[in-house]
C-alpha cells in the first residue's frame, strides 16, 4: 500500500463537513462511465483498505456523508485509473448530479449568480460560495469559495464543476475560467475568474 | 410523509426529536423519487432529453444515448443545434417552444457517427412558480421507417399520379374528340333539321300533290295539295295501305292505277326504276297527271313517290286549242277544196284556153293549195288523235299488202331520185293484225315520206318486215340526213322539224311522225327510231299480232 495515500487519508478524514450523499455518488457514475461497473468496486476495495469503508449501492443522495469521502475517493481513484487530475471528474459532476438537476434553475447569468450560494448550501453543509458579474470587465464574472480546504487537487475539480455549471448558463462559443487565488497559496479563498467571448 | 400528530414545539427535545423525523422523512421521500425518476428514466424506450434555457444539453435518458450514439459526457454541454441537420427549423424549434411550451417537428438528427435519422421531435418547456423559463424536455420518435414508407408511398402516388395524369390526358383527348363528334353530330343534326325542315316546307308548299307509300304499300306522307285534291285530311289516311285507300270513292283511280304500277314493278325489275306517267281523271274538273318514282337506297327500295300535277286546266286548254283547229280546219278545207276543183277545171281547160304562163301560175298555185289541204288533213288528224276518235274501222289485215300500196304510190318519187329501194320480208306467212288500215297506212306513209324526203340521190331506203309470236314489226330504214343527236328526244313532238332539214325543205308540217306514232300506239303498239347525223334513219314499229289495243 502506498504509504503517504494512507497517510493522506487519515489526514483527510479528520477534515470535517458534510456533503448530500447525491454529490458522493457522482464519483461512483464518472468511474462506471468511464472505467466501467468493475473499476467502481475496485476503488470500494481500495478505500476499505484505507480504512474508509464506502459501498456506493449504500449511499443514499438525501442523506449527508463527510465532504472527505468523496474528497479521497477523487485521490484515490486518480492514483488508481492514473488521471492526470481532478478536472475532468469536475467537469462531469454536473452531468451525473442528480442535485444539479433537479434543483438548479439555469436562468439568465444575473439571476443564477444569486442563487449560488443557496444551492452551495443544498449541498454542503460547510464553507460558501459567492459569485459577482464584473461591472468593470465586460463578459467576465468571479467566483469565490471560501473555508474549503480538503486537498490542493480539489482546486481543479472546482475550476471543472464551475466551468461546466457555466457553460450551462452562458451562451458562448469559448468560457474560460482561471483560479486567481488559492488558499494553498496564501489566499484567504479561493477564487475563480471567468472570461467568455 | 406519515408524521405523528404535531408535537409541543415549546419542548426543545420534543422540537428537536420532530424535526430530525421530519428531515428523515422528506430524505426519504426524495430519495424515492430520485430512484423513480431513474427507474422510469431507465425504463423510458423513448429518447428524453432535458436542455437548459440557452439550449445546452444536461441530462439525456439511456434511450436517448442509445439513439445518438453519444455517452453521457459527450452529449451533456452540447446544443440542440448540432442534433439535428436543419438549422433553421431548429432555431424555430427553440423559439417555439420558449414560446409555446409544447411543439411537435419532424426534423432530422444527426448522429455521433454521422448518420442521419428521420425525427419527430416533441418538445416542452419548463417553467418555475415564478413562470421563469427553466428550459426544455425533448423526445425523439423515429420515422424513418414511416419516412421511408412514406417517400416510397409518395412515390407510388407520384407514379400512379402521372398514370392516372396520362390516362387523364388521354380522357382529356378522348372528351375532346368525342366532344367534337358531338360537336359534329350537333351540326349534322342541325344541318339535318334545317334540310328537313326546308325539305317539310318545299314538299308542304309544293304546287303538285305528293304521296309516299314505304315499301309495304303504307301511306307515310301526304301533302296538303294532295289533301286538297282528294279532299282529304291526312290523319285520315296515313298508314294506311294502298288497298285500304280504296274505301275512299275519290282515291279508287288513284289506287287502281298504282296497284297495276305496283304489280309491274314486282314483276319488271328494271321497271322499278322508271318513271312512269300517266293522265288521270279523279273528278269532274279534275285531271292529274300521276307520276310515280320508286325511291331507292342503293338498290333497295325503300318506298314510292306519286307526284300529283293538276293538268286540268291545261287539258282544257288543250282541247279548246283542239276545237278550234279543228273547227278552223273544217272551216278552210271546204273553200280550199272549191279552189283545188277550180283550179283543177283552170288547168284541165274545162274553163276555157290558158297561156302556158298562165298555166305555170296556177299549177304553183294548185301544188300550194294542196299543201294547204294537206296541212289542214294533217291538223285534223292531230285533232282527232286528241280527241281520242281516231280508230273506227279495226279489220283483220295483211300488213305486207298494207305496205305493198304505199310503196306504189312513191314509185315515181323513187324512180326520179335513182334510189336503190328494197322491200325485205320473210317467206313465212305473217299473222294478221286488226288495224284501221287508213290509218295505219297514214302511218307508214309518214314515216316513208321522211325516208324518201331525206335521202339525197342515189341512196338507200330499205322497209323490212318480221314477226314473232306476239308481234310483227316493221322497220323503214334510209341514208338519209340523219337526226341530230340534241334533238331526237322532240322527234315524236308536235310540229317537230329536225334544224338540217327545214335547211334541205321548207315544205313539211312536223305533224308526220307525230301522227304516226299516235296511230301506232293507239293499236298497242311501240314505234321508235335509230339514227346517226348524216348516215341515215331507221323507225322501227310493231303492232300486236293479236287483236288486243286500246281505244284512246
Amino acid at each position: 500500500m502506498n504509504k503517504s495515500l494512507k497517510e493522506e487519508a487519515e489526514k483527510l478524514l479528520q477534515i470535517k463537513g458534510m456533503t448530500k450523499g447525491s454529490e458522493i455518488l457522482t464519483l461512483a457514475h464518472y468511474i462506471e462511465s468511464k472505467h466501467g461497473k468493475k473499476e467502481v468496486w475496485t476503488l470500494e476495495r481500495k478505500l476499505e483498505e484505507l480504512g474508509c469503508p464506502i459501498h456506493f449501492n449504500e449511499i443514499e443522495p438525501a442523506i449527508w456523508y463527510p465532504e472527505s469521502w468523496i474528497v479521497l475517493g477523487m485521490i484515490v481513484a486518480k492514483e488508481l485509473f492514473d488521471w492526470k487530475d481532478l478536472y475532468d471528474i469536475g467537469y462531469n459532476s454536473p452531468v451525473f448530479s442528480f442535485g444539479v438537476r433537479v434543483f438548479m434553475k439555469f436562468l439568465p447569468l444575473k439571476a443564477f449568480v444569486t442563487q449560488i450560494p443557496g444551492y452551495w448550501r443544498k449541498f454542503l453543509d460547510f464553507g460558501e460560495i459567492e459569485g459577482l458579474i464584473s461591472t468593470e470587465e465586460k463578459n467576465c464574472g468571479t467566483v469565490r469559495l471560501k473555508n474549503y480546504m480538503f486537498h490542493p487537487d480539489m482546486c481543479l475539480y472546482f475550476a471543472g464543476f464551475f466551468l461546466r455549471l457555466a457553460e450551462y448558463v452562458i451562451k458562448s462559443k469559448k468560457i474560460t475560467i482561471k483560479e486567481t487565488k488559492c488558499i494553498y497559496k496564501g489566499d484567504s479563498y479561493h477564487e475563480y475568474v471567468f472570461k467568455w467571448l | 410523509m406519515a408524521l405523528d400528530k404535531m408535537p409541543n414545539l415549546k419542548n426543545k427535545n420534543e422540537r428537536n426529536e420532530f424535526l430530525k423525523r421530519y428531515e428523515k422523512e422528506i430524505r426519504k421521500d426524495i430519495e424515492d423519487l430520485e430512484k423513480y425518476i431513474e427507474d422510469f428514466s431507465l425504463f423510458l424506450p423513448l429518447p428524453v432529453c432535458n436542455v437548459v434555457p440557452r439550449d445546452v444539453i444536461i441530462w439525456t435518458n439511456p434511450s436517448f444515448r442509445d439513439f445518438t450514439g453519444y455517452n453521457e459526457m459527450e452529449i451533456a454541454g452540447k446544443e440542440i443545434d448540432t442534433l439535428f441537420l436543419e438549422k433553421r427549423e431548429t432555431e424555430l424549434l427553440k423559439k417555439e417552444i420558449k414560446e409555446f411550451t409544447k411543439v411537435n417537428r419532424e426534423m432530422t438528427l444527426l448522429t455521433k457517427d454521422g448518420k442521419k435519422i428521420a425525427v419527430n421531435v416533441y418538445g416542452m418547456g419548463r417553467r418555475d412558480r415564478e413562470g421563469n423559463f427553466l428550459g426544455y424536455f425533448l423526445a425523439l420518435s423515429d420515422i424513418s421507417k414511416l419516412k421511408a414508407f412514406q417517400t416510397e408511398l409518395e412515390m407510388r402516388v407520384g407514379e400512379r399520379t402521372k398514370e392516372l395524369k396520362e390516362k387523364a390526358s388521354d380522357l382529356e383527348s378522348a372528351r375532346k374528340s368525342l366532344l367534337n363528334i358531338l360537336e359534329d353530330v350537333e351540326k349534322e343534326r342541325t344541318i339535318a333539321e334545317e334540310e328537313r325542315d326546308k325539305t317539310q316546307t318545299i314538299i308542304t308548299n309544293f304546287t303538285d300533290g305528293l304521296l309516299v307509300f314505304d315499301e309495304k304499300k303504307t301511306l307515310i306522307l301526304i301533302n296538303p295539295q294532295a289533301e286538297n285534291f282528294f279532299e282529304i285530311r291526312d290523319k285520315d289516311v296515313i298508314n294506311k295501305k294502298l288497298s285500304g285507300l280504296s274505301a275512299f270513292p275519290i282515291f279508287k283511280p288513284l289506287t287502281k292505277l298504282l296497284e297495276e304500277i305496283f304489280a309491274t314493278e314486282i314483276t319488271d325489275s328494271i321497271e322499278m326504276k322508271r318513271l312512269f306517267r300517266k293522265e288521270l281523271p279523279i273528278k269532274e274538273n279534275l285531271i292529274l297527271e300521276v307520276s310515280t318514282l320508286p325511291l331507292q337506297k342503293g338498290e333497295e327500295k325503300i318506298g314510292t313517290l306519286v307526284i300529283l300535277h293538276d293538268i286540268t286546266r291545261e287539258k282544257m286548254v288543250e282541247r279548246m286549242k283542239s276545237e278550234f283547229v279543228s273547227l278552223a280546219a273544217h272551216q278552210l278545207r271546204t273553200p280550199l277544196s272549191a279552189i283545188k276543183w277550180t283550179l283543177r277545171m283552170l288547168l284541165d281547160g274545162d274553163l276555157g284556153e290558158i297561156t302556158q304562163e298562165q298555166r305555170g301560175f296556177i299549177e304553183k298555185t294548185y301544188k300550194g293549195n294542196e299543201r294547204m289541204i294537206s296541212l289542214i288533213n294533217d291538223l285534223l288528224n292531230v285533232t282527232r288523235i286528241e280527241e281520242g276518235r281516231y280508230l273506227y274501222q279495226l279489220i283483220p289485215t295483211n300488213i305486207e299488202s298494207v305496205i305493198q300500196f304505199v310503196i306504189s304510190s312513191y314509185k315515181e318519187e323513187i324512180k326520179k331520185k335513182k334510189l336503190k329501194f328494197e322491200f325485205l320480208k320473210l317467206k313465212e306467212k305473217f299473222p294478221q293484225v286488226s288495224i284501221d288500215v287508213e290509218k295505219i297506212r297514214l302511218a307508214i306513209q309518214n314515216i316513208l315520206d321522211n325516208a324518201i324526203r331525206y335521202t339525197p340521190l342515189e341512196g338507200e331506203v330499205t322497209i323490212s318486215l318480221d314477226s314473232d309470236k306476239n308481234n310483227i314489226e316493221v322497220s323503214i330504214k334510209d341514208t338519209g340526213v340523219g337526226i341530230p343527236k340534241d334533238q331526237r328526244g322532240r322527234v315524236f313532238a308536235k310540229f317537230f322539224r329536225g334544224a338540217n332539214v327545214i335547211k334541205l325543205e321548207t315544205e313539211g308540217t312536223g305533224l308526220g311522225i307525230f301522227i304516226a306514232k299516235n296511230i301506232i300506239e293507239a293499236h298497242g303498239g311501240k314505234i321508235w327510231f335509230k339514227s346517226e347525223e348524216g348516215k341515215g334513219t331507221t323507225f322501227y314499229f310493231t303492232l300486236p299480232a293479236k287483236e288486243r289495243f286500246e281505244e284512246f
